[in-house]
């Protein structure tokens, strides 16, 4: 029974501390879940754990136990899901009993799978290919409460081969990192670049570790365009853009 | 028709006229957009689509999960020229010819779905209702609020639940949502359910967006939550039409 009383003081679960891996077994996609690092937590041993794992309106929850004692279900047959593109993972601790008051979680945990293993770190930007971009090559989507994604025309050509062509790096980078950059100071108004589990730090971050970077100014908005500009201007510095388009242009010609 | 998708030429010839009814609304479909091979390809030329006249976003929903079911296509809600190759054929239900002759066109997203954009992928006239029964196939007249409609009519009821993925996946949320604001004895929703102000749909998802930073709400019983709602949902709660 939920009774009426105010409590929010929740446990927030870093992203570092759980790790799910698709797993293939007879062309069905199953995952395994390494929670052991949950033990960093101090949480009642009674409580009850939780993975839940989403996609636009697909949902499914596997009860793992209780704290004390996590023991996962034998079924973890993702059945619902087609394919494990963008399939992300929530995990709830939950107090004992029919309370449903939640004691901890963690939200959009990524389901790793062969392609983006290689990577042991989440990066900053996900890139999916999509046929739904008509004329345009690429764009900037914003999930809710999540990391950006880069979609790529699958209708054009190999997504990842025109990723990382020197055409497209040295073109379309800069405007994508400015679009992404101007999401997070000015629209979102974020300034902390501490909580590694909120992808908005974790650009800023990135920026500000820029060879050459200035802090992100406090509030004046003049200031943040400037250091937005500032920062895509060291980015394209760093990663020798005007030498990839120069490439590009050279086989052009 | 058969079980098939649009080709890229033929998503850019859907485009156009969706473009050119903007301005004319008396345009007509393209004629060949489901028969020429290079607008329409066939998925399984053994599954032939029936051109019914669905009244409701339930009955559409129910017949696509069994075509669906039956085609064994998989990842389906991101086939986009498949739902615009199904919007196309069924465009006379999802954009009526009303009684001044012309049809009235909607945004983009009711026709092609968006399912790269999270904010938009459900408000396709067809997909979102698909999606909306498919996740509650155990029980759809848990969902009735959300596919009580003629299927061309998307609600703030709709939009206000399913613009969020942990709404609509939750039994509990969807099963009080059909409670507050669908009346069983009228199938239609209740009197004053698409209204903005005190227990509207938009208080009732601001409201489960604070208790969810408090309660696991999937786990929560429809009748929980209901007792937790403030006295301004009295009035939808207790009344029957």
């Amino acid at each position: 029974m939920i009774r009426k009383f105010n409590y929010t003081d929740r446990v927030k679960i870093k992203h570092d501390d759980v790790r799910i891996n698709l797993v293939m077994k007879n062309d069905q996609n199953w995952f395994d879940a390494d929670l052991s690092k949950l033990t960093n937590y101090e949480l009642p041993n009674e409580s009850l754990v939780f993975l839940e794992a989403y996609r636009q309106t697909n949902w499914m929850r596997f009860d793992f136990g209780q704290f004390g004692k996590i023991i996962p279900p034998k079924d973890l047959h993702l059945r619902l899901f087609d394919t494990p593109i963008g399939v992300k993972f929530r995990v709830k601790v939950t107090a004992f009993g029919n309370v449903h008051k939640l004691l901890a979680e963690a939200n959009a945990i990524p389901l790793i799978t062969p392609d983006n293993e290689a990577s042991k770190t989440s990066p900053l930007l996900d890139v999916e290919p999509t046929n739904q971009l008509g004329d345009e090559i690429y764009r900037v989507g914003f999930p809710e409460d999540e990391k950006p994604i880069l979609y790529m025309n699958s209708e054009v050509g190999n997504y990842k081969i025109i990723g990382k062509s020197s055409a497209f790096l040295s073109l379309a980078l800069p405007a994508i990192v400015r679009e992404i950059l101007f999401k997070i100071v000015v629209i979102h108004d974020w300034n902390d670049d501490t909580n590694m589990d909120d992808w908005r730090s974790r650009w800023i971050r990135f920026a500000t570790s820029l060879p050459g970077s200035d802090e992100l100014p406090n509030t004046n908005i003049d200031d943040r365009l400037d250091w937005i500009q500032d920062t895509v201007s060291l980015f394209a510095k760093k990663e020798k853009l005007r030498a990839q388009f120069k490439e590009f242009w050279r086989d052009e010609l | 028709m058969k079980l098939g998708r649009l080709t890229p030429l033929g998503m850019e010839r859907f485009s156009q006229f969706l473009d050119e009814l903007k301005t004319n609304p008396n345009a007509e479909i393209p004629k060949d957009l489901l028969t020429f091979p290079g607008y329409f390809e066939t998925i399984d030329d053994e599954i032939e689509i029936m051109p019914y006249k669905f009244k409701t976003r339930l009955d559409v929903a129910k017949y696509l999960n069994s075509l669906i079911t039956s085609s064994g296509m998989i990842d389906v809600e991101r086939d986009v020229r498949f739902w615009v190759a199904l919007t196309a054929f069924y465009f006379d239900v999802l954009c009526p010819i009303e009684k001044n002759g012309q049809r009235k066109i909607l945004k983009r997203a009711r026709y092609i779905p968006e399912t790269q954009n999270w904010r938009r992928y459900y408000r396709h006239l067809l997909l979102g209702s698909y999606l909306v029964y498919r996740t509650h196939l155990d029980n759809p007249e848990r969902a009735m609020a959300l596919l009580c409609k003629e299927p061309h009519i998307f609600t703030d009821v709709d939009e206000q639940i399913l613009a969020y993925q942990e709404l609509v996946t939750n039994r509990s949320v969807v099963e009080l949502t059909t409670r507050l604001y669908y009346n069983p004895k009228t199938k239609n929703l209740k009197s004053g359910a698409q209204t903005k102000g005190v227990g509207s749909p938009r208080r009732f998802v601001t409201i489960l967006d604070q208790f969810s930073l408090t309660w696991d709400l999937y786990a929560a019983t429809m009748e929980e939550i209901l007792n937790l709602l403030p006295k301004e949902f009295d009035k939808f709660a207790k009344s029957n039409g």
